[in-house]
């Protein structure tokens, strides 16, 4: 799965481990989630979204798109 | 894209995994310089293992801080610590009282197997610190945690399973407690293991 992670945390200035703070999970869970070694659970990308304040497949998209 | 949400509050400088390691490392590494010597001045056994065990986990303590980021410790991590450290201190204090009462007090069977288990119930403590820490993680260390503790049981139960029949065959010889060795040798392929799995992680 691809994910536009990175470019959303970029966008609002913040650091993998503010981010990881926000979404109350560790930075290395951040660090994989952006660098697509892990695909986080639906209840995580769900408030990923909430967070970023969009859909859910705006943000993550199925690896062959 | 959404308005920018403001950053979480600083809470001034924050105690990180990679401080909290080199300090208890070098306190490590002197408590067991400390009962380390005065093991081998009194003739004492037992209290020299002990000092180079400590002095040994906190070498390898030292060297971790090597491989951590200097980032601030999540709430579990501290809990942890928190619960963790006592609990081991607890276990350094009970431990020789226990050795000095068995050697120095005739006891009766029940109260002297009350004794002996005596150090057991620190590393009761140490288990539920462990328990906490895991039901704390996040999905992703959690299930870190997964494999790495299967890995660490197949590893150590074959191990052990191995030297069972090496012992079967008297190829090994049998040592007195060697079966105390078998939680701290999954405590160190544990802590192998874990770091292996969430390099994989790591971008």
């Amino acid at each position: 799965m691809h994910n536009h992670v990175r470019e959303l945390r970029s966008a609002q200035g913040w650091s993998q481990a503010e981010l990881a703070e926000h979404l109350d999970v560790s930075r290395q869970t951040i660090n994989a989630i952006e660098t697509g070694k892990y695909d986080p659970s639906l209840p995580l990308a769900f408030k990923i979204a909430r967070l970023f304040g969009r859909p859910l497949e705006s943000i993550f998209l199925p690896a062959e798109e | 894209m959404s308005h920018p949400l403001p950053s979480p509050p600083s809470t001034g400088k924050p105690l990180t995994q990679r401080r909290f390691l080199t300090v208890a490392g070098v306190v490590a590494v002197l408590a067991g310089a400390v009962l380390g010597g005065a093991g081998a001045l009194a003739h004492i056994p037992w209290l020299l293992k002990l000092g180079l065990i400590a002095a040994a986990i906190g070498c390898l303590w030292l060297v971790c801080t090597r491989f951590q980021r200097p980032e601030p410790m999540r709430a579990v991590q501290r809990r942890y610590l928190r619960e963790f450290f006592p609990a081991m201190l607890a276990y350094v204090v009970v431990l020789p009282l226990s050795i000095v009462l068995l050697q120095r007090v005739a006891l009766a069977p029940p109260l002297r197997a009350l004794v002996v288990l005596l150090p057991v119930l620190p590393v009761l403590l140490v288990v539920r610190a462990v328990a906490r820490y895991m039901r704390g993680l996040d999905e992703l260390q959690q299930r870190i945690q997964l494999q790495a503790v299967s890995i660490t049981c197949a590893v150590v139960a074959t191990g052990t399973f191995a030297l069972g029949f090496l012992q079967g065959a008297d190829l090994v010889p049998t040592v007195a407690g060697e079966m105390t060795w078998v939680l701290p040798a999954m405590f160190a392929v544990w802590g192998i293991v874990v770091g292996i799995i969430s390099h994989r992680y790591r971008g």
